[in-house]
């Protein structure tokens, strides 16, 4: 039986959305790139990069609420899809780390680590009901949320997007134009080099860049406490871990860790970016995608 | 399907967890290390920052302040993108640390035909609307030891195209501009030939170049 894979379907639309800006950019459509994409009158502005031009210009910027408000509209819609569909860098990762979810944001370290110390205590645990060790696990998940707000504290004191100049997503695009640039008016420069090479330090030598530096997706996370729609919930009625069983299928699969099971025992369902990794690898298919909260 | 289930159930031996993983309880050394974090980002801010912020870039029409332009603009090349004649290029690495990926006009490319589309598609208003009599990008100035015209004779591309006649022909047919008419718009620098006229000798470089609004313009004595 060959099933299209939901992680092939992510794939395919954030290459596609590569694709359009990309054509944007070599046939003059000017739909600019993700820090504003626009089609005709509709556009769609970087929330994070707007918060910082807000700080950066001391200017609430009227002229941007509009296009940053779609944004939001459709935060409250889907929540963070933006991380698992639309996001280059999550698309790198997971082309280039080769295996597992396009955003694998799950630190290795970290899974092995829970695993053994869930193993280490149920011995002392005689009914077999465990709590992982805290150790302040919460707090260390808080970092991007501490460089969120470093971020916005130094656009306003030095007087511009400083976030914009180091983004994965904006160095993706720009050397991607460098190429371009590089093939259409025979202009090299010293981008080609750069650009990629700052964009592989910060995917691949800091590994958990979604996960505990990205500061868009944590302002996405806040936007998406009010995320109402399309939330992965568990049928207890078919669930095996909830009839018991060992279960732990959905938990695994989630990049962003999530225990479904239980609300307070992972990260937040803010955090969902919708990759819809534990609606296909759930033996039993409880998992529903609730359309309304 | 119902095997693979039981199958999948005996094989999996993990504990069920119930209760809370987390703790919320704040250390100081993980309070310390968000504090760091933070502070590593405001740095990062300052660093760039040190890098230099170099003015005196040709910004695109309607382009405001540079330090306004600097808080403003987004980088998401939207202008360069749609301009027609491709003048618009970011600035690169090389050029300004502080500045890359902001729009910058390179006359050798292209010049500004004041087609305003740029202005259009800035989300930010880092581009205002602007009138095209108001724009000024900058002021054309002639390089009297590469212009054809100075050092030899005959060229008069430059005068030709103006299209504003802010370039004016001395007693012995020598370009000069008038810098009270001019808007910056670039089309004398582009279409200058004396670099191509010139290719056999040293000389490199325009005859007639434009600068930005309070630079010093070319070797003009």
């Amino acid at each position: 039986m060959s099933k299209i894979k939901i992680r092939m379907v992510r794939v395919l639309t954030a290459s596609i959305v590569i694709l359009v800006i990309l054509l944007g950019g070599t046939c003059k459509l000017g739909y600019g790139t993700i820090c504003s994409f626009g089609v005709w009158r509709i556009s769609f502005t970087c929330p994070l990069g707007f918060l910082q031009m807000v700080l950066a210009s001391r200017n609430l910027l009227p002229q941007l609420w509009l296009s940053v408000a779609l944004v939001v509209l459709f935060i409250i819609l889907l929540g963070r899809f933006f991380c698992a569909w639309i996001c280059p860098v999550a698309l790198l990762r997971g082309v280039f780390s080769g295996k597992g979810a396009v955003n694998s944001n799950r630190g290795k370290r970290e899974g092995k680590e829970a695993t053994i110390q869930l193993r280490a205590s149920s011995s002392a645990n005689p009914n077999g009901l465990l709590e992982l060790p805290p150790k302040g696990t919460v707090w260390a998940s808080y970092s991007r949320y501490a460089i969120l707000g470093g971020a916005l504290l130094s656009s306003f004191l030095f007087g511009f997007p400083v976030f914009c100049a180091v983004c994965p997503i904006g160095l993706f695009f720009g050397s991607l134009f460098a190429v371009n640039r590089l093939l259409f008016a025979k202009q090299p420069s010293l981008e080609l080099l750069l650009f990629p090479a700052l964009l592989g330090f910060e995917i691949f030598v800091l590994k958990s860049w979604c996960r505990s530096i990205c500061p868009l997706g944590a302002l996405l996370s806040i936007i998406s406490t009010l995320n109402c729609f399309v939330r992965p919930t568990i049928q207890k009625d078919l669930c095996l871990a909830s009839q018991g069983t060992h279960y732990r299928v959905c938990n695994e699969a989630c990049p962003e860790g999530i225990d479904l099971h239980n609300d307070s025992a992972g990260s937040p369902l803010k955090d969902c970016t919708k990759c819809l990794e534990c609606y296909e690898k759930c033996p039993a298919r409880a998992i529903r995608l609730a359309i309304l909260r | 399907m119902l095997r693979r289930i039981e199958s999948l159930a005996r094989n999996n031996r993990e504990p069920v967890v119930l209760g809370t993983a987390f703790n919320s309880s704040l250390t100081r050394r993980a309070f310390l290390a968000l504090v760091g974090q933070a502070a590593a980002v405001v740095g990062l801010g300052g660093f760039i920052r040190c890098l230099g912020r170099k003015d005196g870039f040709l910004r695109p029409p309607g382009a405001l302040t540079e330090g306004e332009f600097f808080s403003l603009c987004i980088k998401c090349q939207k202008c360069q993108e749609v301009c027609p004649t491709g003048v618009i290029i970011p600035v690169l690495v090389t050029e300004g640390a502080a500045s890359v990926g902001t729009p910058k006009l390179n006359f050798l490319l292209g010049y500004c035909n004041l087609c305003m589309r740029c202005i259009e598609v800035c989300p930010t208003g880092a581009l205002q609307p602007t009138k095209k009599e108001a724009v000024r990008l900058g002021v054309a100035g002639i390089d009297k030891e590469r212009c054809v015209a100075w050092t030899w004779t005959g060229c008069t591309q430059c005068q030709q195209v103006c299209p504003l006649g802010a370039i004016v022909l001395d007693n012995s047919q020598r370009p000069t501009v008038d810098a009270s008419k001019c808007n910056g718009c670039g089309l004398c620098e582009y279409i200058c030939p004396s670099p191509s006229l010139r290719s056999y000798t040293s000389t490199v470089g325009k005859g007639i170049v434009v600068v930005p609004l309070g630079a010093e313009r070319p070797r003009e004595s």
